[in-house]
């Protein structure tokens, strides 16, 4: 059995953002790089699903994007996947979910996997769909913010989030693909052995150039922080102090 | 298994404080066989106690600081403070190697901005690294992550040594036993001070005088600068040159009873039982002394919490060493200026 999880690096989302040179992104100075949240799931999921099964399954982590998302698929690599696919293409952050999916199904075609795993969303597009859109262009049945994940002999029980608090529960075959929300696991702390290990895993690099061409459908033409519309105030201090302003502040807007 | 008949709530529970190892007549060497427990539960299980140190070594991972702030931000406390960033050789004469808390946490960096203005007071120029500075690394060993520990410490002694610093003087205990014991290990070889004997040799010298103005007050000795590091008489010296009138709490001096957040704890989610910083605020109550004064950001973090939780607001109060040095400031003007 063979284990597909995607995976983005994506900015710390308490770095300070400015727009790039261009206008239509955000800079990268000064930016702390980190595996997207969700991804952890899928990585921690498709790893639970290689312990349940006695380690057979192979699990491959692949990431999209410039040199520096080798950490990432490292990363992956010390929790446990057994190696890593690193497409390098230096303008990923420029390409849409269309683009990013087309470049994935196109090496997923060659590999024959029967699952695949991806985060709900990513943590700085948060589009929630490029899991989709590969699902789509493999002909996987795909289901989406799942929450629970149980496999039995080659049948698969998922429940996945709805609005208002509900779930729902999918049964299906594989080959399958899943994009994993919050909740549906707490991702392991590598170990020091399996870190030591990762360094001397295979990566293999695929230029973005040797894949078939994705024509974009949409374009980033701005990036800017909004208009201040309203005003915020962040109040500080203690809290018997803070308490009296907030009590302040509405009786004065009353 | 070891750990299992130990019981892994004890093994976490302990803050290496070291006050075992003060009292014990065998020479038993209890914190340093904790801490090898501790490494075997992270780094070869992976078992970390809660889900505060999961996401504080994942920040410490991403941004070299536990509370997930932007690394970027890291020499932000210090815009308006008259320091320079060091960056190859500056010749500031000390760096001053701030630490987490004092680098972002809100009551820590007025104790940084303290020192800083002492130092002013003294002609001695400070330099720091500003986002080139790491967390130190101490509470992450002390949790057993000995791998993560190594990354942050190799980070800041490649910075350290880039910024051509002859001097470090850090305002936290555990910084100061780290960069000055630890990373000689790995390399590190320049001299580290902790800013009370700092400025104890600052006053003794003539560079820096104080307007005594007379305060009663109790005095903490944190584990890591009395019993780690013998520095006792030092900081006493000072609260007398200032004016203090000190009344010792019971479990004072070598047997000083820790606030509780060392051994990576400040980073853990409570622990059963009673709280061992309310234990020490009432002895801190039971002096009668309104002013209680610690030397480190973890005590002063603990004491403030402490304080609110047993309702002790308006009877006692907490301030590190170096707030109260710098209201008494007096400028010394010297007639030769020299370097350090």
């Amino acid at each position: 059995m063979k284990i597909l999880v995607c995976i983005k690096q994506v900015p710390d989302p308490d770095s300070r953002f400015r727009p790039n040179a261009g206008g239509v992104w955000f800079d990268e100075a000064d930016i702390a790089w980190r595996m997207n949240e969700y991804d952890e799931y899928a990585v921690e999921q498709a790893l639970r699903l290689k312990e349940q099964l006695e380690g057979v399954p192979e699990v491959i982590a692949l990431s999209v994007g410039p040199e520096r998302v080798l950490d990432a698929v490292r990363k992956a690599m010390a929790m446990g996947c057994d190696a890593g696919v690193h497409i390098h293409d230096t303008e990923a952050s420029t390409k849409e979910p269309r683009q990013i999916a087309g470049f994935i199904a196109a090496c997923a075609k060659r590999e024959e996997y029967d699952l695949i795993f991806t985060g709900v969303q990513s943590q700085d597009r948060g589009s929630a769909q490029t899991g989709v859109l590969v699902a789509e262009l493999l002909g996987f049945p795909c289901v989406t913010a799942i929450l629970d994940f149980a496999y039995d002999s080659g049948t698969i029980t998922v429940r996945r989030e709805l609005e208002g608090g509900l779930r729902g529960v999918v049964r299906l075959r594989s080959p399958a693909l899943f994009t994993c929300q919050t909740g549906l696991n707490i991702p392991r702390y590598p170990t020091l052995p399996n870190i030591l290990k990762a360094n001397k895993k295979e990566i293999k690099t695929i230029p973005v150039s040797d894949l078939p061409t994705v024509e974009p459908l949409t374009i980033s033409t701005g990036f800017y922080p909004p208009a201040g519309e309203g005003s915020a105030i962040v109040l500080e201090g203690e809290l018997s102090s803070l308490a009296d302003r907030v009590v302040e502040i509405l009786l004065a807007k009353r | 298994r070891l750990a299992e008949a130990i019981g892994t709530d004890a093994l976490w529970a302990c803050t290496t404080c070291r006050g075992c190892q003060e009292v014990c007549p065998a020479s038993v060497e209890h914190v340093g066989k904790i801490i090898e427990m501790r490494r075997n539960l992270v780094l070869m299980e992976g078992t970390l106690p809660g889900n505060g140190v999961r996401s504080a070594f994942a920040h410490l991972e991403v941004n070299a600081n536990p509370f997930g702030l932007a690394y970027a931000e890291r020499g932000a406390w210090a815009k308006g403070v008259d320091v320079g960033l060091m960056a190859g050789g500056s010749g500031a004469d000390i760096l001053y190697f701030a630490g987490c808390y004092a680098s972002f946490d809100r009551r820590s960096r007025q104790v940084a901005r303290s020192f800083v203005e002492i130092c002013n007071a003294a002609g001695v120029t400070v330099g720091i690294l500003g986002k080139g500075e790491q967390c130190c690394g101490e509470p992450v060993r002390g949790l057993g992550n000995e791998y993560l520990y190594q990354m942050l410490a190799n980070r800041n002694i490649e910075n350290i040594r880039a910024s051509g610093a002859k001097r470090i003087v850090t305002t936290c205990p555990h910084c100061f036993n780290i960069l000055g014991r630890d990373y000689r290990e790995l390399g590190l070889d320049i001299p580290v001070e902790h800013h009370t004997t700092f400025i104890h040799d600052l006053l003794r010298n003539g560079r820096l005088s104080l307007e005594p103005a007379s305060f009663a007050c109790t005095y903490h000795d944190s584990c890591h600068l009395g019993r780690y590091m013998d520095i006792y008489d030092a900081p006493r010296s000072i609260l007398g040159a200032a004016g203090g009138r000190l009344d010792e709490m019971a479990y004072s001096g070598r047997s000083s009873f820790c606030c509780g957040a060392g051994g990576g704890r400040i980073l853990v989610d409570e622990a059963p039982g009673s709280r061992i910083s309310e234990k020490r605020v009432r002895m801190a109550r039971d002096t009668g002394a309104p002013l209680l004064v610690s030397n480190c950001p973890f005590c002063l973090t603990m004491f403030e919490d402490a304080i609110k939780s047993e309702g002790l607001e308006g009877e006692l109060a907490v301030k590190d060493l170096a707030e109260i040095v710098a209201e008494r400031i007096t400028i010394k003007k010297s007639e030769e200026t020299t370097g350090s």
